[in-house]
């Protein structure tokens, strides 16, 4: 069920297909970047199962190529919030088609104030996505 | 987390993030500054800090992280000033090729104001927080909180009127 | 748009809380008061801006609705719901396969790896009414277009 790739990475099935897999592969363990990945079986039961977030900094590059992998995974997928900024999306969230029994949300956002950060979220739960994400979003407020 | 709650558990550790903050920005005024901006963004995620056994290193790692920020954007507009990069951008011939209706407008001014009065000016103005509340929240005296916003808003003003003056 | 037939406010009285606005004087009663005057259609020019400024800042169309987050917010409920849940699986369990890299580096404490999860949430912005308003009304309208259950059947 699990796979493990050369990094030490492990994914599960449901990621595998994602573009954006190839952010957290390629800003993961850079200087200046914090990963963090949180999973395990127990939490099978539970309000969600994988949890990984990429936050940036000192890559400025990264934010454009995070969203190019972003327009493909967002094929398919309800984009739930976007925050454009000069014309560019400063903010997306993501709830990607369920597969399986799992619910899928992307969290993607940037910002240059003060200073340039990007981060990105992934989570995977087996409940009610949009419960999940309008927690958080109300969690912000 | 009510804000009776908030106060008595979190602003007690309001010197610490604050001799955190001095440490690496130097001056008072900017630490201060970064004080209020993390105890505000602790308050909007003061519900998830229930769950957090400790919320002293949160807060702790969250101070450092802005005010590391900080210093890097001090370090790169140092020779030009604040009030002269926010300028900058408000004049960028660039920025004013874009759509230009009134909300589009605003929300760029008011997404490059310095971060401690945008939050400021968002609370008062689209949450109707009184300014006593956000005083209370960042562990400050109201006229402090409400210098900011007097300056937010006449920056906002400042620029909206340029702007559409073209 | 409400309007108060008792009282119709004055351009002197107007000038004057404007002039307290941008001194950052006014209470937010004060400031609803300037926001129905200046929604007024017959203004004169010298109000466009203030006009512009209070226009954005006025929460968007479900005005009269109840204001379910700020009611949160003022209770303090949201701890308690899913969220909650979320974070207290989230930490209390122990995590073997859990890691995080911090600029390269590879951590173990699952103390540090909660914490740096933590402050990842945390980064995402927070949410002005507008913003919120237009997710609502984004949700809202797909839940008209599929009539009925969003999270259908796995694909």
């Amino acid at each position: 069920m699990l796979l493990t790739g050369f990094t030490g990475i492990q994914l599960l099935p449901a990621q595998n297909n994602l573009e954006i897999k190839k952010a957290f592969d390629r800003y993961g363990n850079k200087k200046g970047v914090v990963m963090v990945e949180l999973t395990g079986e127990m939490l099978e039961d539970y309000d969600f199962s994988f949890f990984k977030s990429l936050m940036i900094r000192e890559h400025p590059e990264a934010a454009d190529y995070i969203r190019k992998r972003l327009a493909i995974d967002e094929v398919g997928a309800k984009k739930v919030k976007q925050v454009v900024s000069n014309g560019t999306p400063t903010s997306i969230y993501l709830q990607l088609p369920p597969q399986r029994k799992l619910h899928r949300l992307i969290l993607f956002n940037e910002t240059s104030n003060p200073e340039y950060l990007v981060t990105l979220i992934y989570i995977e739960t087996e409940h009610d996505a949009e419960d999940v994400l309008k927690l958080i979003l109300k969690k912000n407020k | 987390m009510s804000q009776e709650r908030f106060k008595a558990e979190i602003l007690p550790i309001r010197d610490k993030l604050f001799h955190t903050a001095q440490k690496i920005l130097h001056e008072e005024g900017d630490a201060e500054d970064a004080v209020q901006e993390v105890l505000l963004k602790l308050w909007y995620t003061r519900d998830s800090l229930d769950l957090y056994n400790n919320t002293t290193a949160f807060a702790t790692t969250v101070t450092k992280n802005l005010c590391l920020d900080k210093l890097r954007v001090k370090k790169r507009t140092e020779a030009l000033g604040d009030e002269h990069h926010f300028q900058e951008e408000v004049d960028n011939p660039y920025l004013q090729l874009e759509r230009k209706n009134t909300e589009e407008i605003l929300r760029q001014i008011i997404e490059q104001l310095p971060p401690l009065q945008q939050t400021i000016i968002k609370m008062k103005d689209m949450e109707e927080y009184e300014v006593a509340e956000i005083a209370e929240i960042t562990g400050t005296n109201p006229d402090a909180i409400r210098m900011n916003l007097s300056r937010a808003r006449k920056k906002v003003r400042e620029a909206y009127i340029k702007q559409t003056k073209l | 748009m409400s309007i108060n037939i008792k009282y119709k406010m004055t351009f002197e009285h107007a000038d004057r809380l404007i002039e307290r606005y941008y001194e950052g004087l006014t209470s937010v009663e004060e400031e609803r008061k300037l926001r129905i005057f200046l929604s007024r259609k017959d203004l004169p020019e010298k109000y466009k801006t203030e006009q512009a400024i209070f226009s954005y800042f006025t929460p968007a169309p479900n005005k009269n609705k109840f204001d379910f987050t700020r009611y949160l917010r003022r209770t303090g409920i949201a701890a308690a719901l899913l969220i909650g849940v979320f974070f207290a699986h989230f930490f209390l369990t122990n995590r073997a396969a859990s890691y995080a890299y911090i600029d390269g580096k590879k951590i173990t404490d699952i103390q540090e790896i909660k914490l740096q999860a933590m402050v990842s949430l945390a980064n995402l912005p927070s949410e002005q009414t507008l913003i919120l308003e237009n997710l609502q009304l984004i949700l809202e309208e797909n839940r008209f277009e599929e009539k009925g259950n969003i999270l259908s059947t796995p694909q």
